[in-house]
């Protein structure tokens, strides 16, 4: 039964499948990723030719950081990345599509590798936007791709192992505590069974005070063998901290009045901003230092004066200690960069509703682009953007004025331009942090 | 099968041994014009493979360099972690134009490898060619010249070609 998210096979010559060669079609809703100019024979199709239980296998090994690892956290993914979720990595000898798939959370993204492609090739692939579908949708999808390549190609030598890999994937998936270890050895960046297991069982032992996602936050965050000695002491910095901020305003907002079915986290980030503001009677105006801090029950001075608790950490925090009042640290120093940290906690609240812990980082999580979003919009609102910019003719003086009147670094008021399409993206980061 | 090096690299004294061992059978699917290099063409439909001539401009004059291009990512420790019975089951290597090739083993008895060029986009080449690189840094430069023909600087230099042809 085909869904969304659908990969396609058909063997045209039944006697091929010893040999496993598939015409392969990767659909999402009406759209075809897998279009493809043949230059060579002067055609168009929407099937690439490959094997479909090496790009099978490619999924099942990968299953997990897939599903669970958002795109590498910097602008050039390591290589380790690259092969775990580039589908170019599946085999070589095959010209695979040009694509990478990854996890912000509840939902995975396609979008066009970070690789560069032979410009002499004479297979291009037409279309390689960046999309997005729901995670339960790409769960379906592949396991319906397994069931299909176990089906149709039994007799392959390889059939076995990947009987066997899908097999294990579908244990762990029903079990909930190898669930619970396998998404955070994803989200710390290791493969399965590679994660050095006192790392994880540290983040398992803090799981009676830290909900699942919050731990897999903290681990995308600071990825690797010192995540654990990083949370720990985050937790304790947080705990020791003296700065203490009230986020019970987060109350006021409901994404569920979004009319949108199937919102990115910048589309739910200005409306939740959209709401507080209009809420408070803020509308378009700037947001001074002070009423910032009233609004989270501080003191604007304790804030700047306190910046140093999180100076050795990787990612800023919050942790609650009641209802609403959260100890945080900080991790910027420029009163702008403080500004969009505390409203960027501010937007992790709002995320994670009951949430004990939000780490505040550079991560590229669904949850991350939601808490920068909110901070853009929540400190410079689009409406208050227009008064300054001109959207048929945006200037880089006029930019800088706006940043300056609503005290944000002008890349805030950059973004939120590109985000309403004004500004076109400079870079595929862009088109990430849109997605 | 995970496209992997082998980590650590296999001891000189197995590499040696398996590259007096390694042969190339040449495979009408890698190249767009087989015959021209004395193949027939496969019947029947094939994948959209990469090509040893349209991708990398490998001419039929070049397979004479195929025994040396296999030695040289052999001894250089560029096999895979995937082995069949002690065979590693992908081989890599680096030509002399940048351009990173994968030979598949398609007999593990014989030891009978076939190979393809890596487009830019395989991350995997990029990591064979920072292994390469590491092992033309780390040896004596007496031993490459001695097992592979090859000064410590021309072995440094075609990493750094390939790193042009696949880098960013």
């Amino acid at each position: 039964m085909s869904g969304y998210f659908e990969i396609s096979a058909s063997w045209p010559e039944p006697s091929e499948r010893q040999a496993d060669v598939a015409e392969i079609s990767i659909r999402l809703g009406d759209e075809i990723l897998t279009r493809i100019a043949d230059l060579e024979s002067n055609t168009n199709r929407e099937y690439f030719r490959a094997s479909a239980v090496s790009l099978s296998l490619w999924f099942a090994d990968n299953w997990w950081r897939l599903r669970c690892e958002p795109v590498d956290n910097t602008s050039l993914p390591s290589v380790d990345w690259r092969m775990r979720h580039e589908l170019s990595a599946a085999s070589g000898g095959t010209q695979w599509p040009p694509v990478m798939i990854y996890s912000g959370g509840d939902r995975v993204t396609f979008a066009p590798s970070l690789s560069r492609q032979h410009a002499a090739a004479k297979l291009r692939y037409l279309d390689t936007r960046v999309r997005t579908i729901q995670a339960s949708q790409f769960e379906v999808g592949i396991d319906n791709f397994f069931n299909l390549v176990l089906e149709s190609c039994a007799h392959s030598n390889d059939a076995p192992v990947l009987r066997e890999l899908v097999d294990q994937l579908v244990v762990e998936r029903k079990e909930p505590e190898l669930t619970a270890w396998r998404r955070l050895e994803a989200c710390l960046g290791y493969d399965a069974d590679e994660a050095p297991s006192e790392v994880v069982e540290r983040f398992l032992a803090i799981s009676d005070r830290l909900n699942e996602r919050d731990l897999e936050e903290a681990a995308i965050a600071a990825q690797g063998a010192h995540s654990a000695d990083i949370l720990e002491s985050a937790i304790a910095a947080s705990e020791a901290s003296d700065v203490v901020l009230d986020f019970k305003l987060a109350e006021r907002v409901d994404l569920s009045k979004t009319e949108l079915a199937y919102p990115s986290p910048w589309q739910l980030a200005e409306l939740a901003a959209s709401q507080l503001r209009d809420g408070f009677g803020l509308h378009s105006a700037p947001i001074s230092d002070k009423s910032l801090s009233d609004l989270l029950l501080a003191r604007w001075d304790d804030l700047k004066a306190t910046t140093e608790t999180g100076r050795n950490l990787p990612y800023a925090t919050r942790l609650r200690t009641t209802q609403s009042k959260q100890k945080v640290t900080l991790i910027s120093t420029r009163t702008d960069a403080v500004r969009f940290e505390v409203s960027r906690l501010l937007g992790d609240a709002i995320w994670t509703d009951e949430s004990a812990f939000g780490p505040i980082s550079s991560a590229k999580s669904d949850r991350q682009k939601f808490q920068r979003a909110f901070a853009q919009s929540f400190l410079c609102p689009l409406r208050g953007v227009r008064e300054f910019v001109d959207f048929d003719n945006p200037k880089s003086e006029d930019i800088r004025a706006c940043a300056e009147a609503f005290h944000v670094h002008p890349h805030v008021v950059r973004n939120l331009l590109v985000y309403k399409y004004v500004l076109p993206p400079e870079t595929l980061d862009d088109q990430l942090e849109v997605a | 099968m995970k496209r992997r090096l082998r980590t650590p690299p296999l001891g000189d004294d197995a590499l040696d041994a398996l590259s007096a061992q390694a042969r190339h059978q040449p495979y009408a699917k890698h190249k767009r014009n087989p015959r021209a290099f004395g193949l027939e063409p496969i019947p029947g439909i094939s994948d959209d493979p990469t090509y040893c001539d349209e991708h990398a401009g490998f001419t039929p004059d070049d397979m004479k360099r195929v025994p040396g291009l296999i030695k040289r990512g052999i001894v250089a420790g560029l096999t895979s972690e995937a082995e069949a019975k002690g065979v590693p089951r992908l081989l890599w290597s680096i030509d002399d134009n940048g351009w990173v090739y994968e030979a598949r083993l398609t007999n593990e008895g014989q030891a009978l490898y076939h190979g393809y060029p890596l487009l830019p986009g395989d991350p995997v080449a990029i990591k064979v060619i920072s292994r390469f690189r590491d092992w033309a840094y780390a040896r004596d430069s007496a031993v490459i010249t001695q097992r592979l023909a090859m000064t410590v600087q021309a072995a440094i230099t075609l990493a750094d070609a390939a790193q042009g042809r696949y880098g960013r």
